[in-house]
């Protein structure tokens, strides 16, 4: 045969798997706002960059008449390509073959291009559309599960691991996400549990939709399941392309350095924060009057929104910031906060991203809810994540800074690098008027007008400790800076902190208080 | 995520996630803050004391046997109900000495978890 019908034959075979599951299948896929898993890859990576891999192999089920279907790369897609020049490994399940099912070779072929992806150290981007696994493929699907969770773990804290969730994704499926870095899911298009609506309503009697259950809202605002939300695929593909330029292609590099900008000048740091230590504002205009071009790229908006994560620019350097939210709950430390901030924490320190904490908070959460929903061992892992970090870690008291949430957000204690403080800053043990209420107590109770002695003494307390020169009085703050210095004291803080080096004992892993 | 007029990048999700747009007051160590609550803490069980009297469902089930009637005196650690839950019977014991005041629950009844199934006196 001449090389041209050789040439001729493979074009047509290739033709026939792009079909996937045929037209059918594609226009079911289209009709719910769904792209196909090929299209998928085209909009995500850079143009032309997109190289397949594994297009021609097949299943191996022998079993209840499996034999004779013929499943278009056995229902995924693999291969490497770019974003804006960054190299990235890719899979995207094919919910038009066999519904998306995990078999044998399905799972073979992720595990491939995991393989390759941690074996070149480029991050890995994985899209979820399956129905689950291939019953009649029985254990081996299982073992497929199994194989993948294992590689995410390897990986973890080695390349940056990226999941999205373009349609069901269930059972044991979802341990894979949730074993990554970050989880992007599109409101109407994505479903994450563990055991679904059916089996729910057969089991309990209880009735719930998937979007109730597990939709895009529930994983964004109540589990803390997902990063991201968007409101559709492309604007979901928008928010991966701009995460992927805050971040390194693995952990022994740095993320990407750009051109450094100015922040708007219209935000004017001094203006947003009231002096009154009760009265709310948001934090992300602090962090978004610091940064570079005032870009601020927000993680996990919002689930747990009394605590602010996410990424921003300094001098054109990626960093990560975590600040307590005023506007939400007060800013207060609760289990959720707690994990949200320790998990982001531990992601900076993996790859290398300095982290700047802005404090203004007034303590825990009050309440037996959070008592019994374990808020000791929730809020322990934020005292772990800072400590155990060793990236380069400031601190900026904005105003208060009471009791454990005090020590517990990055205090010099738990050995922050710089700790800046606000003139604002209120550095004490607890609030002034709990503080005043217990110390005079008795005299207070004492008193022929009790309410105007509470209101003298915590004025007194207010007068002498509600300040951050106590602290800098024992070199627990560093230096006390205006509003308006405070970029040119960060900027310089990360300038100086690039060889940073501390050693850490002999240790296979610690325990933390997962 | 899209450029607001102040050049600021945020979602463009103009929904409340749950949040309430109106500011609320929370007490922390005693000072009093104003703020935004999220759903999760408005939607916060509020304690109360358990009541020894009051028997729930710990787990949703079909009510299989009924080993009491109202009136009844038991002891502590008689079998007083059998729920079957997740394919399994769970035999439920009387949690003290006392008398059944009153009955909630039907044989193959199916009940959902913390249905108050027996009060006792």
């Amino acid at each position: 045969m001449p090389l041209k019908k050789k040439i001729l034959e493979l074009k047509k075979k290739k033709e026939e798997v792009f079909q996937g599951g045929g037209e059918k299948a594609i226009a079911k896929q289209k009709a719910i706002g769904k792209l196909t898993a090929r299209e998928r890859i085209i909009a995500l990576l850079d143009e032309d960059s997109f190289h397949e891999y594994d297009l021609f192999v097949e299943h191996e089920a022998r079993d209840f008449g499996m034999e004779s279907k013929v499943l278009h790369g056995d229902g995924v897609i693999i291969g490497t390509g770019t974003i804006y020049g960054a190299p990235v490994a890719i899979f995207a399940q094919d919910f038009t073959v066999a519904g998306g099912s995990l078999g044998l070779m399905h799972a073979r072929k992720i595990t491939k291009i995991m393989d390759h992806a941690m074996k070149m150290r480029i991050p890995l981007i994985g899209i979820n559309d399956s129905g689950g696994a291939r019953i009649q493929e029985g254990v081996n699907s299982l073992a497929g599960y199994g194989e993948i969770f294992y590689r995410n773990t390897m990986a973890s804290g080695v390349i940056p691991q990226i999941s999205v969730i373009l349609g069901p994704c269930a059972g044991g499926a979802v341990y894979s996400p949730a074993l990554t870095d970050f989880v992007f899911v599109v409101d109407n298009i994505s479903n994450m549990f563990i055991t679904g609506p059916d089996v729910i309503k057969t089991v309990l009697g209880e009735e719930i939709s998937k979007e109730d259950l597990g939709g895009a809202r529930v994983h964004s605002e109540v589990t803390g399941n997902a990063h991201f939300y968007a409101k559709s695929e492309e604007e979901c593909f928008e928010q991966i392309k701009k995460l992927i330029t805050y971040i390194p292609w693995n952990n022994s590099r740095k993320a990407r350095r750009f051109e450094p900008k100015l922040p708007s000048k219209t935000i004017k740091i001094e203006d947003i924060v009231p002096d009154d230590p009760s009265k709310p504002y948001d934090v992300r205009d602090v962090i978004c009057a610091l940064v570079d071009d005032s870009e601020f790229f927000e993680v996990q908006e919002h689930w747990a929104a009394n605590i602010v994560i996410g990424f921003g620019r300094l001098n054109g350097e990626t960093i990560g910031f975590i600040a307590n939210q005023p506007l939400v709950l007060a800013g207060v430390l609760d289990c959720d906060s707690s994990d949200k901030a320790a998990r982001f924490i531990r992601y900076c320190d993996a790859f290398n991203i300095p982290i700047v904490t802005l404090e203004d908070l007034p303590g825990y959460l009050p309440g037996v809810d959070q008592e019994h929903a374990g808020v000791i061992r929730h809020g322990a892992k934020l005292l772990y994540a800072y400590s155990e970090a060793t990236v380069p870690k400031i601190t900026v008291i904005m105003r208060k800074a009471y009791g454990g949430g005090y020590i517990a957000m990055n205090s010099r204690h738990l050995r922050a690098d710089f700790v800046f403080a606000w003139p604002t800053a209120e550095i004490a043990v607890m609030g002034p008027e709990g503080a005043a209420n217990i110390i005079f107590r008795k005299e207070i109770m004492a008193a022929e007008d009790p309410d105007k002695l509470r209101q003298e003494k915590v004025q007194e307390y207010k007068d002498k400790f509600a300040n951050p020169y106590v602290a800098a009085a024992k070199g627990y703050v560093d230096s006390v800076i205006e509003p308006s210095e405070t970029r040119k004291f960060l900027l310089h803080a990360i300038e100086v902190s690039v060889n940073k080096e501390v050693d850490r004992p002999q240790r296979k892993h610690g325990v933390p208080p997962f | 995520m899209s450029k607001s007029k102040d050049n600021v990048i945020r979602g463009n999700h103009n929904d409340d996630f749950g949040l309430t747009t109106e500011m609320h007051e929370i007490v922390v160590q005693g000072s009093t803050y104003k703020t935004k609550l999220n759903r999760v803490y408005q939607n916060r069980k509020k304690w109360s004391n358990p009541d020894d009297n009051e028997l729930f469902s710990f787990i949703p089930g079909t009510v299989v046997e009924l080993l009491v009637k109202e009136g009844d005196s038991v002891n502590e650690g008689d079998p007083i109900l059998l729920l079957e839950a997740m394919k399994m019977e769970n035999t439920i014991l009387a949690p003290k000495s006392c008398k059944v005041k009153k009955i909630n629950v039907n044989i193959g009844e199916r009940i959902p978890k913390g249905t108050l199934m027996m009060k006792f006196e």
